[in-house]
């Protein structure tokens, strides 16, 4: 039950891990996912249907573009990079999630301080 | 071929062999050949790799633009509602045929509007009073009526404009059937034709009139795309899980 509750609330945050990701270098799909799972310490794994679903939105709000790289085998790899506007979408989705845990944090936690 | 190339080639079996759907099915592919050497790597032996790798997308139904995500129990519902709402209008407008005698349409729009009524009433009842008490004690992770089901919006406007297409033909041959019963011997024998009175020509514009309540059906069908949309989950909360 909570497992599925905090899944519930990592979900919403999914563009902002794929961003997070692609702020360091650009990546492929498969490594991506990698990287979210070690970023997570093996405690999240980020799914393919989330993850194309998501890069999807993502590009269509020209948050990421994507480009063919030129893997001789294993056939060819669609990398993304992330756009001066998804650097900006990614400032402010950390601002809002900081915002948001501090007053969740408040409003919840009732009274004991966690910090 | 690989086993891979044939199982992403499998996944979309059904999904037009577009520019777009060839970049996904490319992306996908060396995705999952990448995830299958990782595992190779890490020791694994290759048919527990190829298998691993073609668990991770078993469909591709969410990723196609065309298919939208509805939460399946209020898009019904919303439906059947409006399907209730028609019948009913075209029941209150059928009342005054039954003045010249036409009870045959009027009946039959009510029997319409009773197993339109008893579905809704049903599907209310289980939506708002069997599957709360259910939803408690399910081990699944989402309620019934959060759950969610995907509607192909092509197929759905596709469908629309049959609807419409069937019913202008009925409505065509409905109404040449009705003048050939009407003035076919006027026709065949030269007769002219006499409407003696207001009660006569009342029957015959009932006549023409009366196939003219199927329109109800086509206008449901014309409702059911937006109701897509009213109803469709946000993209995150879809089948990904």
């Amino acid at each position: 039950m909570n497992d599925a509750m905090s899944r519930d609330l990592v979900r919403g945050h999914i563009d902002t891990m794929i961003l997070r990701v692609l702020i360091e270098h650009d990546n492929y799909g498969y490594e991506i996912i990698k990287a979210i799972g070690t970023i997570s310490g093996g405690l999240y794994e980020l799914r393919e249907p989330s993850l194309y679903t998501s890069l999807k939105r993502l590009e269509k709000a020209r948050f990421i573009q994507s480009y063919w790289g030129d893997e001789s085998q294993g056939g060819r790899r669609k990398y993304y990079k992330i756009t001066p506007l998804g650097r900006t979408s990614y400032d402010k989705s950390v601002a809002a999630w900081k915002k948001a845990k501090t007053l969740i944090s408040r409003l919840i936690e009732g009274g004991v301080n966690h910090e | 071929m690989s086993e891979l190339e044939n199982h992403v080639n499998h996944l979309f079996k059904s999904y037009a062999n577009s520019q777009k759907n060839n970049d996904l099915k490319a992306e996908i592919l060396s995705n999952l050949e990448a995830k299958k050497l990782d595992l190779l790597k890490s020791g694994m032996d290759e048919p527990t790799a190829i298998q691993q790798a073609k668990d991770t997308l078993t469909s591709v139904d969410c990723l196609m633009d065309e298919n939208r995500h509805v939460f399946a129990a209020k898009y019904r519902l919303a439906i059947l509602q409006i399907l209730l709402l028609y019948v009913l209008v075209a029941w209150i407008v059928s009342i005054p045929l039954t003045v010249i005698g036409f009870w045959k349409a009027h009946d039959l729009i009510f029997a319409c509007v009773i197993a339109a009524g008893t579905g809704y009433l049903i599907a209310n009842l289980v939506i708002h009073l069997v599957w709360p008490r259910f939803a408690g004690k399910s081990p699944h992770k989402t309620t019934r009526p959060e759950q969610i089901s995907i509607v192909n919006l092509d197929r759905v406007l596709t469908i629309r404009r049959w609807a419409w297409g069937v019913w202008s033909i009925f409505i065509i041959l409905s109404t040449i059937l009705v003048t050939a019963v009407m003035f076919g011997s006027n026709l065949w024998y030269s007769r002219p034709i006499v409407i003696d009175g207001p009660y006569n020509l009342a029957i015959i514009l009932a006549s023409y009139l009366e196939p003219f309540f199927t329109i109800v059906i086509p206008l449901v069908i014309h409702k059911i795309p937006s109701l897509v949309l009213k109803y469709e989950a946000e993209a995150g909360d879809s089948l990904a899980e």
